[in-house]
């Protein structure tokens, strides 16, 4: 349907690639890991492989996962929201990405850049089935890309510029780009899930809206699945590494409201809960719950109609500028992030690449300022403003209160709150409102650019564009680690200065889990639990 | 004990018509639930004036705060007033069923009348159509609409409307139905009135309680629709709260904060509760006179006040007869209606020998009814035995323990009613409901019981009892339903039959039959019989002696031949007189002048002064005793000598 | 027999053309553009146009109207669009749910109601009054508001309820039990209301026949009289009024299922109309008129079971 989604449950960080201090720390301290898992495992008596650092090859009964929402369609190339949950389980990627960071094989054994970053050449595991029991092969991959590049899939968005896809070996083949692509080990990771590979029997067939077909540990048991309620994963009899299936089944169980996810996992009825909004810390852990906290997740305000088309007062820049005076961060962070929120002026949380410490000076709550900007733009009695909104994440709490804090300055706010995600999606990409309010997790600055305020962007349905900002991600690909992240933050300072955004809080996003479970994985180098992971605690 | 209700009325007649305001008036439930809407609706009115805040001012540094001085209901996720909240959130519920119930009226009103003044073709199709209508779940038509127009709560509320809008139809149709046959729709409609100015003037007037009605149920259930789709986000409103939208908020905090929940789902129910309220009421006050059984007071006569009420007469209880089989002395009955306690069977008392059929004749409404029903302890929660008793082997029927009573009912005393086919019930078969019965006098296994009870319809003449048993009682003639309801009465082999004129509903020949099976049974079994009729033939036929009564009275006692010979009381000489069979061709039938007074209206004196011949200033001064002027003969009348000379030779 | 089940679905037929085509009237009416809201902006002229195609969307209104009528004879009603699954499969997976709901309702009314109606018809004092009050607020409060109170008495508070979420009867039955008693009570309290004022009324119309006399005055025992002759004869008018309980539960469902999260058609149905899914929407108006008609066609021969004068007409 619609592109990439995942931002909007938490996104990794940037691996410092080549940053080698770095790197051979996250190395060390992953050899630690490792020594340490052997040591409990050895301890534990429980065999089984090195490669099973997490739970000592003990396989669980059920898993039960409380998730906020169910994507519209299971195929991972067309990337609906929160879909990671359902892919992991179905489809192992070509590269996946360990907690500490670094990548390892998934279905490819080897991959490499060629000169200028402007090739990618990948050798494939042997002797792979997908759970239909077709071979993985290099057609099999090539098949899935061109699957992804069709309109409104992944590639679009991370593959832009790929030329071609040359097979040179039953199991090799290699991507030709115009101009260098960046991190793809990170595209055809779990979380991008571009290398999330499916079956091409199943691509024909047109039939992985509703059912799965990967090479992953588990696959979909469409009879115990309900779309949209409860989604049953069972073992995939073709899958290659059995130790590392940890559960004879697992269910997927859509719990849109986080009320009720916490009380699902105090009663025992789910073990781990996905994406959970922080404010349920305090009783999980009361409870004995324990959870992870990796994830931020900035709430804002997207201005879409930046050139005025529906809304011509938002076409002033003055005008985005005076709403961004308008609005008392502070006192709104507490109130959406429960005492845990941080107010933010820019894109960007404190800690992210693109994160520049002066910007948070930028716009200080000054209404009177506001109204000054707005008068100067011609706008003295303000405007009315219509916001696509969801019930979610506090994004509609987030509406509300502005509606309050604008209408100050004369700024009336129609917020129009969606039930759920999917038409939340439906209405802001129609280019019927503009402005929406949005959570976003956090990018390489690159892929904010495809996601967020790129022309191509997702959350840019009126296609707004800038030179400068084009110029700047075109130095961006092309530089190296080191440039990287001053570049980003020129881009974010021109984001704010345009004031494309009104960024206001940064509000960390838990994912709970029961101590009956272990595995539930995620560091500041890969800020996403990884589903497959997860196992029965020793 | 369960309460059993005859078919007359316990006091027809005395209530004083009220105005419907004063019934409404009278009833405090729904008077607080329309004072509470009229408030509420002026509250939300003027919220602009009478809320504490706005109710979109927020204050983020006080969110989820529960009732405090300075926000009487609490704050809200953003610190908002939630009492100013509710205020304005009322303005577009009330609003929103306003405007569903403008459709329903505006629709369901006229069509209703048009369907039920017209009649015919049009009234049909009407009710075709409502009828087609008022399957639709409502809520999936709704759904459609919103998904073709978002967020649109009139759209919404419109068409709940037109769904809504055929019950309306339904409810006006029928009562204009009721009223389309009333003598004064039709004098205005000789008048040359138009139809719109008849149905205008006349019937509109009549049909508004049962609008008010529908309308109050349909509010109750506009605003209960209209929150529901609000809570769902369905008809979102950007700036306005709604009482829904609320609802919904407070259940995203409810481990934070229990209470947010209380003030709008609170107030949501308990303005659905007024709305219901309000109809109950009305439709109480409304519908006086045709309320069902069900919705009539169940008024009961308090015993112990009831047992010291003086009786009209005083007891003139001469002690029981031992000789008798029942011996009734100074039976009253009272009645607890509207206006009061009303004397209805006064001071009766009568004797009935073993093997003998006596008939206990009066007018309709002279209490031989409720007499009858008194001895068999089955009168209606309004009735109750305030005098005298009635002596069976030795204890007083009417104070006996209820168990000790039950042991007789069927075994002793059996009764047989006026109605054949409906004193069995429908549902059972003829054979499964005397099998039943058999079962509980005989206990012996089904079969023994289903073969009696085949015997017992042989006895009763039945031609085929075995088709009769598997029968059901609707698909039985009178005459036979009739003779299968007195297999049920003799099944318990009982010693008196207690007849309420068994044969006024059948055939005159079925009549003959009947007649000849009690005369027969009577004197095969032994069997005692007290018949009650108002049919002077039926006496003469088959009873014994006589019991005439007037005005809850005995008038006069007597064989059946002596008194048809010589009557001793002019009541009785008229009604002889009057008797068609008596009546000289090619010349007119003295009927009685006049009509009875109703219990209640009894005058001191001789109660039939005011139609009686022979009635003079003695008659009317006081309370007439019942005197025996020769063995077995007796008559409440100081004027029988004026009576006897005036023999009438009957047959 | 026969006769009578025929003539009843000859009424109820009309109803199944007529809810499907008038869900499907006003869909027509859609002032979006279908084709449009699936592909979002990003697709181009000619995806756009084949899409409309495929989706019939140039085709005459009638045109499109007759085929969808006939698909839907032959058990195809559409896609859903935002599920890009068929209806029929996404509806069929929520069908038990929804009828554990309103069945469990229903039979919990009926048992609770008719207790109340019968208590209430015997004793007219302080103990009718009661249950008065009960109906009365029974039938007041909202029922997604009731649903809330219970769950934050015994899900949050208590801890004895899960609060939201289902468990298929197949996986586990206790469970099962567990995650639908606060749906079912919330559901059935309505109906507890309805069917206790209509047993007590029933019941009261009943005692004052003459059968009721006769049986009494033959000796036959208070509590046969009232277990199984009043009873009897009263659940006439009390069994329309629990088809009518039935097809309101199935109403209810929308909030219900709501409020505690389960996966149901109405659940189903809200998402449906917020994401303007109108095939599945229409799906389940298609549905919930089967259940309708089927409940309708119940009560009917459940009277001519009942009452004997029924059957022979």
């Amino acid at each position: 349907m619609t592109q990439d989604r995942t931002r909007l449950l938490g996104i990794p960080q940037i691996p410092r690639a080549g940053a080698g201090g770095l790197r051979t720390l996250r190395y060390g301290s992953a050899m630690l890991a490792l020594i340490a898992a052997s040591v409990a495992t050895a301890c534990s008596g429980s065999g089984g492989s090195s490669a099973d650092l997490a739970t000592g090859g003990r396989v669980g009964g059920t898993l039960t996962v409380a998730a906020p929402s169910a994507p519209s369609s299971l195929d991972p190339a067309v990337g609906q929201p929160a879909n990671e949950t359902y892919s992991d389980l179905a489809y192992t990627p070509l590269i996946v990405q360990a907690s500490d960071g670094n990548y390892q094989p998934g279905l490819a054994e080897s991959w490499s850049y060629g000169p200028d970053n402007e090739s990618f050449t990948i050798k494939l595991r042997p002797g792979v089935k997908f759970s239909d029991g077709t071979a993985l092969n290099a057609e099999a991959v090539k098949a899935w890309i061109a699957h992804e590049m069709k309109p409104g899939n992944g590639g679009a968005s991370y593959l832009a510029t790929l030329k071609s896809v040359d097979v040179t070996g039953p199991l090799t083949l290699t991507l030709k780009f115009s101009s260098p692509a960046p991190d793809l080990e990170m595209v055809f990771g779990q979380i991008l899930a571009l290398g999330m590979i499916g079956s091409t029997r199943a691509v024909q067939a047109g039939s992985l809206a509703k059912e799965t077909d990967g090479a992953g540990p588990y696959m979909l048991d469409a009879g115990a699945t309900v779309s949209g309620a409860t989604y049953t994963y069972v073992p995939n009899p073709y899958y290659w590494d059995k130790p590392a299936v940890h559960w004879s089944k697992v269910v997927v169980q859509v719990i849109a409201s986080p009320t009720a996810a916490l009380q699902a996992l105090q009663s025992g009825q789910v073990q781990v809960a996905m994406d959970q909004p922080v404010t349920s810390v305090p009783a999980a852990t009361k409870s004995g719950l324990k959870y992870v906290d990796p994830l931020t997740l900035l709430l804002g305000l997207g201005i879409l109609d930046r050139s005025g088309k529906i809304d011509k007062p938002l076409g002033n820049v003055q005008v985005r500028q005076a709403l961004n005076y308008a609005i008392n961060r502070s006192a709104l962070a507490k109130v959406l992030g429960s005492g845990y929120g941080v107010p933010i002026t820019q894109m960007a949380a404190p800690g992210w690449d693109s994160y520049d410490a002066a910007l948070a000076k930028a716009y200080p709550y000054d209404p009177a300022k506001a109204k000054q900007l707005l008068a100067a733009a011609g706008y003295p009695h303000g405007f009315t403003l219509p916001v696509v909104s969801v019930a979610a994440v506090g994004q509609d709490l987030l509406a509300n209160a502005l509606q309050g804090q604008l209408s100050a300055v004369g700024i009336t706010v129609k917020p129009d709150i969606t039930t759920n995600v999917g038409a939340y999606f439906q209405a802001m990409s129609s280019g019927t409102y503009p402005a929406a309010t949005l959570s976003f997790g956090e990018l390489p600055a690159a892929f904010d650019y495809e996601d967020l305020y790129g022309p191509a962007a997702a959350f840019n349905p009126f296609k707004s564009g800038s030179t400068q900002l084009a110029a700047l991600d075109g130095k961006l690909s092309s530089a190296s680690a080191g440039a990287e992240p001053t570049i980003a933050e020129q881009m974010q300072a021109l984001l704010v200065d345009q004031a494309w955004f009104v960024p206001v809080a940064a509000t960390p996003l838990v994912v709970l889990y029961q101590s009956n479970v272990t595995g539930v994985n995620a560091t500041p180098q890969r800020n996403v639990v990884y589903m497959t992971e997860i196992g029965p605690a020793g | 004990m369960i309460a059993v209700q005859p078919q007359l009325q316990a006091s027809p007649g005395t209530a004083q018509p009220q105005s419907f305001a004063r019934r409404f008036m009278a009833r405090p439930a729904g008077v607080g639930a329309a004072v509470f809407l009229l408030l509420l609706v002026l509250a939300c009115v003027a919220a602009a004036l009478i809320a504490p805040d706005n109710p979109g001012t927020q204050d983020l540094t006080d969110v989820l705060s529960g009732p405090s001085a300075h926000h009487l209901l609490g704050t809200d996720t953003l610190g908002r007033d939630v009492l100013s909240r509710l205020l304005y959130g009322g303005q577009r519920s009330l609003l929103s069923v306003a405007e569903g119930l403008a459709v329903v009226l505006a629709l369901g009103v006229p069509l209703g009348l048009a369907a039920g003044y017209r009649g015919g073709g049009p009234d049909r199709a009407l009710s075709r159509g409502a009828e087609m209508v008022m399957a639709i779940p409502p809520i999936i038509i709704i759904l459609v609409v919103l998904a073709v127009i978002p967020g649109s709560e009139n759209a919404a509320m419109l068409v709940f409307g037109l769904l809504g809008a055929p019950s309306m139809l339904r409810v006006v149709r029928g009562a204009t139905l009721k009223v389309r046959e009333e003598p004064y729709v039709t004098a205005g409609r000789l008048c040359g009135l138009s139809p719109l100015q008849v149905v205008r003037r006349h019937v509109l007037p009549r049909v508004a309680g049962p609008i008010i009605v529908q309308a109050s149920i349909f509010a109750a259930y506009a605003l209960l629709f209209e929150t529901g789709l609000a809570y769902l986000g369905l008809t979102a409103s950007s700036n306005s709260p709604t009482w829904g939208g609320m609802v919904a908020e407070a259940s995203t905090v409810i481990e934070q904060q229990e209470w947010l929940l209380i003030p709008s789902g609170a107030l949501i129910a308990i303005t659905i509760l007024a709305f219901g309220l309000l109809g109950d009421a009305v439709r109480d006050a409304a519908a006086m006179q045709d309320a069902s059984p069900a919705h009539r007071r169940r008024a009961t006569v308090p015993r112990d006040a009831a047992r010291h009420a003086a009786p009209a007469c005083p007891p003139a209880a001469p002690t029981a007869d031992e000789a008798a089989l029942l011996s009734v002395r100074g039976l009253s009955v009272t009645g607890q209606g509207r206006a009061g306690q009303t004397l209805v069977v006064d001071s009766v008392g009568f004797d009935v020998f073993p093997g003998e059929t006596v008939g206990l004749v009066g007018e309709s409404g002279c209490g031989k009814t409720v007499t009858a029903l008194a001895v068999l302890r089955l009168l209606p929660g309004s009735l109750a035995v305030t005098g005298g008793q009635a002596q069976w082997a030795g204890h007083d029927l009417l104070a006996m323990p209820d168990r000790a009573f039950d042991a007789l009912r069927g075994s002793a005393l059996a009764y047989v009613s006026q109605e054949p086919q409906s004193s069995l019930d429908p549902s059972f078969t003829v054979g499964s409901q005397l099998a039943e019965v058999i079962r509980r006098h005989d206990r012996v296994p089904r079969s023994a019981a289903r073969a009696r009870a085949a015997d017992l319809l042989r006895q009763v003449e039945l031609p085929d009892p075995r088709r009769t048993a598997r029968a059901y009682p609707h698909e039985l003639s009178g005459g036979m339903a009739q003779r299968a309801a007195l297999a049920l009465a003799l099944a318990g082999r009982p010693e008196l039959l207690i007849a309420d004129e068994p044969t006024t509903a059948l055939d005159v020949t079925v009549q003959a039959e009947m007649l000849a099976l009690l005369r027969r049974l009577a004197r095969e079994t032994g069997l005692a019989v007290l018949l009650i009729t108002h049919d002077w033939g039926v006496v003469a036929d088959i009873c014994d002696r006589t019991i005439v009564m007037y005005a809850g009275q005995v008038v006069e006692r007597g064989g059946v031949q002596d008194l048809f010979d010589r009557p001793l009381h002019p009541y009785t000489l008229g009604l002889l007189r009057s008797h068609p069979s008596l009546a000289c061709a090619g010349q007119p039938i003295t009927a009685l002048p006049g009509r009875v007074v109703p219990p209640g209206a009894w005058p001191t004196g001789c109660r039939f002064a005011p139609r009686c011949g022979f009635a003079d200033d003695a008659c009317r001064a006081g309370p007439i005793l019942l005197t025996e002027h020769r063995a077995g003969r007796q008559a409440r009348c100081v004027h029988t000598e004026q009576v006897l000379p005036d023999e009438v030779s009957t047959r | 027999m026969l006769s009578l089940i025929g003539r009843r679905l000859a009424l109820s037929l009309p109803l199944l053309v007529i809810v499907p085509t008038v869900t499907f009237l006003l869909a027509a009416l859609i002032p979006g553009d279908v084709a449009r809201t699936i592909l979002g902006t990003d697709a181009t002229q000619a995806q756009y146009l084949q899409l409309r195609q495929s989706l019939g969307l140039n085709e005459p209104l009638l045109t499109r109207y007759f085929t969808w009528l006939g698909n839907a004879l032959h058990g195809n009603l559409g896609t859903s669009l935002f599920w890009q699954q068929p209806v029929t499969s996404l509806l069929d997976s929520r069908v038990p749910v929804t009828l554990s709901l309103v069945i469990g309702a229903t039979a919990v009314a009926t048992a609770v109601g008719v207790v109340f109606g019968v208590v209430a018809a015997l004793r007219a004092g302080v103990v009718g009054k009661i249950v008065d009050a009960i109906a009365m607020v029974g039938l007041a409060i909202p029922n997604f508001f009731l649903g809330l109170l219970l769950v934050t008495w015994f899900a949050v508070t208590l801890r004895a309820f899960p609060a939201t979420g289902y468990v298929p009867f197949s996986q586990s039955p206790g469970d099962w039990l567990r995650s639908i008693v606060l749906p079912v009570i919330t559901l059935a309290v309505p109906g507890i209301a309805v069917i206790a004022k209509q047993t007590r009324d029933a019941m009261l119309e009943v005692l004052d026949r003459p059968f009721i006399r006769t049986l009494r005055a033959a000796g036959v025992p208070g509590r046969s009289i009232i277990g199984k002759h009043a009873l009897r004869n009263a659940a006439i008018p009390v069994v329309t009024v629990i088809g009518l309980i039935f097809i309101g539960s199935l109403s209810g469902t929308v909030l219900v299922e709501t409020v505690f999260a389960l996966p149901g058609l109405g659940g189903l149905v809200v998402q449906a109309t917020s994401q303007h899914d109108l095939p599945l929407i229409q799906g389940v108006a298609v549905y919930f008129t089967v259940a309708v008609i089927c409940v309708n066609l119940l009560v009917d021969l459940t009277y001519s079971w009942l009452d004997p004068r029924v059957r022979v007409s």
